[in-house]
């Protein structure tokens, strides 16, 4: 009997152990699949290179690119009303206007887009990686020393700039992390670091940069592009220094002579090495192109020096722009008056910064100590009595040529293709059909088209539209032309810095000559010599507010200049818009009004970002101190 | 229990009498009739009667009766029944033999499947239920787990995510959930784990067994500790061929409607919304009267007044646009054919089905589209399982399984991702938002555009925002055409070595299952147009909303994927007297590639059993399970999983032996260690996760980068479950039975991320190194009871009841304590899984609200996220510092995973008719539904019946009810996490019905045909969740704007050949 079941049963016994006990270690291992170790990364030059590329991975997008195209602190600032805040109302604008955020619930941490936003995570990322870098590329494998210089100042650059954008989002609750920390380390001794300390440390690591011969002062082939440079360090160390020695984080300290002395060392390498204000017209497109509908040089040249890239050559075009971030800034279909495919209209330039652009004659439209009667709602501008040329009644005429490239005003006219048929109520535009042709960007209440309207997104709610980064061959039937990318570093804001940091330190004449040579790029006169100190730095900062409208500077610079005993109602409250009656005559009449309703979000907590819940408590446990910005 | 009157006589045996050319063998041969009935007298159809020593036999009719030609005059008949004890009668030369069978409540409900086997039910020691297909066959779910809700004691199965065709998936959680990772229990099919529950039909399965406690899951080692769902499919039996056929018609549509409002209601309450919020009304007096009265102004004798009269109601619509989207009655179709039998040498079970589910959407027709975008599914299923005695000791099975599923919708290409859930989400969701006053879905003739083109109905809606129109999404972008195939396939040998010793077998088992898919895709490009309607001068334009050239092109993608299993058993099953041993051994490898772009998959493993039995009074069991995954590291790869059990059936001592009352009564208890390795979809997560990848500049590197990923934990490992389960089976009388268990599961070493490491040392929290370092605690109990009672000889009654209860609680998940000044030092420790946070409502301050008064109250709360308006909820400040903020956030709610989940059937039948009633809750969870679906502020507002009691000054100064705050235009302090936005999910339905009707035999006998039956039945048919606010939506669906669940009532009738 026994016998003829043998075989059966060494077969299945056979195969049983075959497929289940044999080499059972072998079959679960892991087959490989191209993980690498980090000591293997810095044994080999290519690996070196490539951590050091991912290094760069963390440059924010900033421009539009901040959530769902919107421009981020443009509107949080009282430069712009944004038109998601009511369409869209939970996320970035709609939470901070109605102060409908707290540490456990912000629209930084919740809406983040191509490196805007979660700043806190991914700042203290790209840190940490850069820290590792240059604790290991002086041991690493490296085949070119060349090579190993450039990329050191590299990662120093990166984590200066990485700390910089760390310090103006929130402010100072800050370690310093000169070495790569484990995850598992003791953390329970962490001390914060002094406002000025970080700035040192972000100094030190510009100088490092800027001591390798090996770091370029330009990219100037387009392999390289967006890749940092000597110029980088300069600008960061002049932006940083300007902000140490400002009232809300010099702590009592007066650090003015040393940011002077950095800005202007910093202006006058650069333009040793090349750099230059853009200050002529380049492009055909709006050179004696009448369907830009720019008045003068001054207005094309500002215009498009924002509307084009920067070129990787040695003898550039731009010579102005020190850094722009590499990522797209997406179709102009989906911003502004530009939004030619209806849907959004986005960021719209509030009555205040209306406000700021002078006559032509250099006179301030109000007195620039106190703008408003009504110091909050700013409903009753205080004129400047000097200013002569000011209509209240007809106020875009005359006005520095840098208005009419930044901002679309009742009135203003724009060629492109528009993408509907006038209906009867567009008075200064139907009869038209849909179709490329000129037409009257007309902004009285009531305009179906481009009227203000207080909900819907494709509206302004100011009564403006954002000009400056749009493109005059955007408004083709099918969209081609891209935004340019956000230019983060030019020489102007090093021209303000130093203008700014001088007078504050009594250079009177250096302050004079910096903001002066801004001024006559777009064609405006210099300021009036024999002006007091006050007088002169509240001129170089309404300069300042003008020249770098809109590129995300009006936001923190309102607060550096913070003053311990007021809060941000003055500036961050009410935004007013142009409300404009269309007579029956075809005249308009111009009032102000506020936009909506008052932003929530004036108070001093608003100052600074709120450091996200978790991280606070857990540094509370282990420090026994309380990490947390103030009123968070 | 259908020992009486087997209405689905499936189960009946029918034996091939071979013997009946047998004369001569014996010289005295007698034919013997006779009567079998129980003891009540009533008779018993269906019972084996045997002559000993041989295979000849027959089987009692429908009147009992039996008849036995050929009958040696000495021969013993063995007379067998389900549920009674056998009887074996010496002939003796009688040619009548009248006997009654006596019930074995042993035997009541003979065996039940175990893991990797069968035991007799009174032999369990551990936590098992099951549930017979003939319950689940009512259910009109495409998707058998589906049917399984309220139907097994212990079992949660939720369609969390709705019910698109073709991806109404469960969600299963046995014993609720103890883990901060994957929960899903383990699915095996005829002893494989496989995933295709979803498609399996019905009709192809035997019975469906649930493993509960450490006992009958610690076989099952690191895959056991979520439970185990044993599926097994029918295989064929000794008899002459049984032919049935099932056909069934249905109708569907969703469970729940919004009543969205009409016109001019709209727009009152939109005004209401932006007044509150500051902004001008959007509609003025003037407008709204032309939604009240389109035909003002029109001369009723004008020749051409019907047309212009059609036109105003066409511009100043009421439309309803949840009717105009959403089908009312869609059709579903089931067909099932299946044929089994055998001889000795070959056993036969063939099945084959076909499906089709229609959707609920309304596209339009093919006519006019030239192209079906429609939501459908069709599915065909096959199945083939034949067993072959190759000889007296060995045999062998081949099981194949297959099905093909074609699941059409329209084009998702136009979705971000493609995402097909996408596409669902955002119709729903335009079906709300979409405005009453928005003309539409189709351009219409006379306005220098072409008729009946698509018209985007989102104008209106949001203004200027071009986001995608429903009506284009429907229908105009195309249509996507899923197919999936996929065959399970096994091949297994069974020797029986009682040559060796008596007792022992050997089984072997390969199997190979195999998926594949594959997608078409027609792509259109459509234009649209949108309407523009001046009502000052009652003036129509259209424009092009968006331009596109007519084409159309095709898009095509496929995927496959297999699944490997080798298992090889030892099995020992022998009586020694009082003494019974069984004992098991086997070992498993797994392999499969999981059809992403992954490295295969592998595990291996050995497992074992050994029961003692002690005269049916004393049962032990011991288990274990050992296994390996490669998703750890070598020194933590194998893991040892034991478990214990023991029974006293203290009915078979002799104190209760003969006890009228407690007819049965069992004392069950066990303890073991399970593991569970899913971890969230990760793998490999002992090694460092860095990578080459892609960089910033193609200058470095030649753009290459480094990414640094997931840190590895060299100790990593998995989950333990540490189980105790006690339970008691009893039967009362002859009809109560019932069964309770009560357990208690500690589980230890859960894979978490840390959550007390800062932020700023630099590597992104999600990329430290899980560990083991969570712990749960999960118990709770479950109850089942039976009732069956033949009340006369043509009526049955019987019930069934399941209620089971778990609660867990988060033990460890490496929380820091927040300070003092918080309410609350901790939101996971203590607390549930998916436990909810938010502001508390104090609903006895003004019922809840703001009013000028209270707001005007200088010492009143602020709140740090927002200021309040009269009518806005008042926020407890919980930590009484004056400021409604974080610190005031508190445990709302009992989270996500129902607690209570229960059942209950009540079935009659009486003569030809039947009649069953199921009825299915679940209760005690809360979830969090935001924004669209249940907030007002979505787009230009969208408002669903709660809203429209929402707080007003004249509403609150009249005392009139209030059931929602004061509308807003926009996100407020309302619409933080609240108590009112944590909803109560408490339901019960009446889930199925159904009413059947036999016709007699005789009248159908000229067809050929055995048995034929007629029903109707209803699926989700009632719903009652009356603490759930948001009545317009399915408290059972996870998304305010999924698909959600359908109600179903469906014809058909089954047939035997």
């Amino acid at each position: 009997m026994i016998k003829q079941y043998t075989t059966p049963i060494i077969a299945l016994l056979v195969l049983v152990a075959g497929f289940s006990l044999h080499s059972c270690s072998d079959v679960l291992n892991q087959a490989p699949d191209g993980k690498i170790t980090l000591e293997e990364v810095f044994q080999d030059d290519e690996k070196v290179a490539a951590y050091l590329n991912s290094c760069y991975l963390y440059i924010p997008a900033e421009g539009k690119n901040y959530f769902f195209w919107m421009r981020g602190p443009v509107d949080w600032s009282d430069e712009a009303w944004d038109t998601d805040a009511e369409a869209e109302s939970w996320i970035t604008s709609g939470q901070l206007y109605s102060g409908n955020v707290s540490a456990s619930s912000h629209f930084n941490t919740q809406w983040a887009e191509n490196g805007n936003g979660n700043y806190w995570v991914r700042m203290w990322t790209a840190i940490r990686k850069c820290s590792v870098f240059l604790a290991n590329i002086d041991e690493a494998t490296v085949k070119s020393e060349a090579n190993r210089s450039r990329w050191k100042a590299e990662a120093h650059l990166l984590r200066a700039y990485y700390y910089s954008i760390l310090l103006r989002f929130f402010g100072c609750p800050l370690p310093i992390m000169d070495e790569p920390k484990g995850y598992a380390d003791d953390f329970s001794g962490t001390e914060r670091s002094s406002y000025y300390d970080v700035v040192q440390f972000i100094i030190q690591d510009c100088n490092a940069a800027l001591s390798s011969p090996e770091l370029p002062w330009r990219i100037t082939s387009g392999h390289e592009a967006y890749r940092f440079t000597k110029a980088v360090a300069e600008g960061i160390k002049s932006r940083m220094s300007l902000y140490a020695a400002s009232p809300l984080y010099n702590e009592g300290g007066n650090y003015w002579e040393e940011a002077y002395q950095v800005s202007k060392s910093a202006l006058s390498n650069l333009l040793a090495n090349g750099y230059a204000l853009y200050d002529k017209v380049n492009y055909s497109s709006w050179n004696n192109n009448p369907d830009v509908h720019l008045p003068n040089d001054g207005a094309k040249l500002f215009n498009e020096y924002f509307c084009n890239n920067m070129g990787f050559e040695t003898n550039p075009t731009d010579k102005e722009t020190i850094y722009q971030t590499s990522a797209g800034q997406d179709w102009i279909m989906t911003e502004g008056i530009g939004a030619v495919m209806g849907y959004k209209s986005g960021s719209c330039p509030s009555q205040e910064i209306v406000d700021c652009f002078e006559t032509i004659d250099g006179q301030p439209i109000l007195d620039l100590a106190k703008p408003y009667l009504d110091e909050v709602t700013h409903l009753k501008p205080n004129f400047n009595p000097n200013n002569t040329l000011y209509d209240e009644q007809n106020p875009y005429e005359n006005r520095d040529p840098r208005f009419y490239a930044s901002i679309y005003y009742n009135g203003s006219l724009r060629t492109c293709y528009w993408i509907f048929d006038e209906t009867t109520e567009s008075v200064e535009n139907y009869p038209a059909k849909k179709g490329y042709r000129t037409r009257v960007v007309a902004t009285w209440e009531g305009e179906p088209q481009t009227g203000r309207h207080p909900t819907t997104r494709k509206a302004t709610r100011t009564g403006y539209f954002l000009r400056k980064f749009l493109h005059p061959n955007s408004g083709q039937e099918v969209v081609t032309a891209a935004h340019a990318r956000a230019k983060v570093l030019r020489l102007g804001e090093v021209y303000l810095n130093l203008a700014e940091a001088a007078a504050e330190a009594g250079h009177t004449q250096e302050a004079y000559n910096a903001v002066n040579t801004i001024r006559r790029r777009v064609g405006m006169p210099d300021l009036p010599q024999g002006l007091s100190k006050d007088q002169l730095i509240l001129r170089i900062r309404n300069e300042r507010r003008v020249e770098l409208a809109f590129e995300a500077h009006r936001y923190f610079d309102v607060r550096r200049w913070h003053k311990p005993n007021e809060d941000l109602e003055k500036t961050d409250r009410w935004i007013t818009a142009a409300k404009i009656t269309r007579n029956d005559d075809g005249t308009y009449t111009y009032n102000r009004g506020p936009v909506s309703r008052e932003r929530l979000c004036y108070q001093n907590k608003f100052l600074w970002f709120p450091i996200p819940m978790n991280d606070v408590n857990i540094m509370l446990a282990l420090t026994g101190e309380n990490w947390q910005n103030p009123g968070w | 229990m259908k020992k009486r009157f087997p209405l689905h006589s499936g189960k009946r045996l029918m034996f091939l009498i071979l013997c009946l050319y047998s004369f001569g063998v014996f010289a005295q041969n007698v034919t013997v009739r006779g009567l079998v009935s129980d003891t009540q007298g009533e008779p018993l159809i269906g019972v084996t009667v045997r002559i000993e020593g041989t295979s000849q036999g027959t089987i009692t009719g429908m009147d009992g009766r039996y008849v036995l030609a050929n009958t040696p005059s000495d021969a013993t008949l063995l007379f067998s029944y389900v549920g009674t004890k056998p009887q074996a009668v010496k002939v003796n030369g009688r040619t009548t033999i009248n006997i009654t069978l006596v019930e074995d409540v042993e035997m009541l409900e003979d065996v039940v499947v175990v893991a990797y086997g069968v035991q007799k039910k009174v032999a369990v020691t551990g936590a098992i239920s099951s549930v017979s297909t003939d319950e689940l066959r009512v259910s009109s779910s495409a998707s058998i787990a589906n049917a399984l809700a309220g139907r097994v004691a212990g079992l949660t199965s939720m369609q969390r995510a709705g019910g698109r065709p073709g991806a109404d998936d469960a969600t299963m959680y046995l014993r609720g959930a103890a883990t901060l990772n994957g929960v899903t229990p383990l699915i095996l099919i005829d002893g494989v784990p496989r995933d295709n529950i979803r498609t399996i039909d019905v009709n192809e399965v035997e019975s469906i067994s649930v493993l509960k406690d450490a006992s009958a899951t610690s076989v099952f080692g690191v895959r056991g500790a979520n439970g185990v769902l044993i599926i097994t499919t029918k295989r064929g039996k000794v008899g002459k061929p049984e032919l049935s056929v099932n056909v069934t018609q249905s109708y569907s549509r969703l469970t729940r409607e919004p009543d969205m409002p009409g016109s001019v209601e709209y727009m009152h309450l939109r005004n209401q919304a932006l007044v509150n919020d500051g902004f001008e009304p959007a509609f003025t007096p003037e407008v709204i009267a032309k939604f009240e009265n389109p035909l003002a102004g029109l001369d009723p004798n004008d020749p051409d007044y019907e047309e212009k009269a059609a036109l105003r109601k066409w511009m100043y619509p009421d439309n309803d646009w949840y009717d105009i989207l959403i089908a009312r009655w869609s059709p579903q179709t089931n067909v099932n054919a299946n044929m089994s039998g055998g001889t000795d040498k070959i056993t036969y079970f063939l099945n084959v089905g076909y499906l089709h589910q229609g959707g609920n959407m309304k596209t339009l027709s093919e006519d006019i589209l030239k192209y079906d975008p429609s939501f459908k599914l069709d599915r065909y299923t096959f199945r083939s399982n034949v067993d072959y005695n190759v000889t007296k000791w060995l045999s062998a099975y081949l099981n194949l399984g297959t099905y093909i599923e074609k699941v059409n919708m329209p084009n998702p290409g136009v979705m971000y991702g493609g995402d097909r859930n996408w596409l669902v989400r955002d119709m729903l969701y335009q079906a709300q938002a979409i405005l009453p006053i928005s003309p539409g879905p189709l351009t219409i003739a006379g306005f220098g555009v072409p008729a009946n083109k698509p018209l985007d109905p989102t104008y209106l809606t949001s203004g200027h925002y071009a986001d995608r129109s429903p009506v284009m999404i429907m229908n105009w972008y195309g249509y996507n055409l899923d197919t999936r195939s996929n065959l399970n396939s096994s091949f297994g040998l069974n020797f029986k070595l009682d040559a060796i010793t008596e007792g022992l077998e050997l089984r072997g088992m390969i199997s190979y299952d195999a998926r594949g898919n594959s997608m078409t895709r027609g792509n259109m490009r459509q234009t649209d147009y949108q309407a523009f309607v001046d009502p000052e001068t009652d003036e129509l334009t259209f424009s092009v909303h968006e331009l596109h050239q007519d084409n159309f092109w095709m898009s095509y993608g496929q995927g496959s994927r297999y699944n490997m299993n080798l298992q090889g058993q030892l099995l020992y099953n022998r009586a020694f007297g009082k003494h019974s041993v069984a004992g098991m051994l086997r070992a498993e490898r797994d392999y499969w590639d999981s059809g992403g772009a992954a490295i295969p998959f592998n595990v291996l493993g050995m497992a074992g059993r050994a029961t003692y039995d002690f005269d049916s009074r004393y049962f032990a069991e011991v288990d274990f399970g050992y296994n390996g995954s490669e998703q750890f590291a070598p020194v933590k790869r194998f893991g040892f999983f034991p478990s214990a059990s023991v029974g006293w059936v203290i009915s078979n001592e002799s104190f209760l032996l003969d006890n009228p009352l407690i007819t049965f009564l069992k004392l069950r208890g066990s303890y073991g260690k399970v593991g569970n390795d899913q971890q969230g979809g990760y793998r490999f997560l002992y090694q460092d996760d860095i990578r080459v990848g892609g960089g910033f500049s193609g200058s470095l590197a030649a753009g290459k980068g480094i990414n640094e990923g997931l840190l590895g934990n060299k100790v990593i490992t998995w989950e333990t479950a540490n189980k105790y389960n006690v339970g008691v089976d009893f039967s009362i009388a002859t009809d109560i039975t019932g069964q309770v268990d009560f357990f208690k599961e500690h589980r230890s070493d859960i894979l978490l991320q840390r959550a007390s490491i800062p932020v700023w040392q630099g590597t992104p929290l999600n990329y430290i190194p899980r560990v083991n370092m969570g712990e749960v605690e999960n118990r709770g109990y479950e109850i089942e009871l039976g009732y069956n009672k033949q009340v006369t000889r043509d009526l049955f009654l019987q019930f069934k009841g399941q209620f089971s209860y778990n609660r867990n609680k988060r033990l460890n998940v490496d929380e820091v304590p927040r300070d003092d000044t918080y309410a609350y030092k901790y939101r996971g420790t203590g607390y549930p899984l998916g436990q909810n946070w938010g502001y508390v409502i104090d609903w006895d301050q003004d019922g809840g609200y703001w009013t000028e008064e209270t707001l005007a109250d200088p010492d009143r709360v602020t709140y740090a996220f927002g200021t309040p308006i009269p009518g806005d909820f008042v926020y407890k400040d919980l930590n009484g510092d004056g400021i409604v903020d974080d610190k005031d956030q508190a445990p709302i709610g009992v989270g996500h995973i129902p607690r209570y989940s229960f059942g209950a059937s009540f079935s009659a039948h009486w003569k030809g008719f039947d009649a069953y009633i199921f009825f299915q809750g679940l209760a005690k969870f809360n979830s969090t539904f935001a924004h669209q679906g249940t907030y007002e502020t979505v787009l230009r507002g969208t408002y669903f019946p709660y809203h429209k009691q929402s707080w007003t000054k004249e509403r609150w100064e009249k005392g009139e009810k209030i059931t929602y705050p004061a509308l807003h235009s926009q996100t407020t302090v309302n619409h933080r996490t609240n108590s009112f936005f944590v909803f109560d999910r408490d339901l019960v339905r009446l889930k199925n019905f159904e009413i059947g009707y036999t016709l007699p035999k005789n009248s159908l006998k000229v067809l050929g045909v055995s048995d034929m039956r007629l029903f109707f039945n209803g699926q989700n048919v009632l719903t009652w969740s009356p603490k759930f606010r948001p009545y317009h939506l399915d408290p059972e669906n996870d998304d305010s704007i999924g698909y959600p669940q359908t109600t179903i009532f469906s014809f058909g009738t089954n047939i035997k050949f």
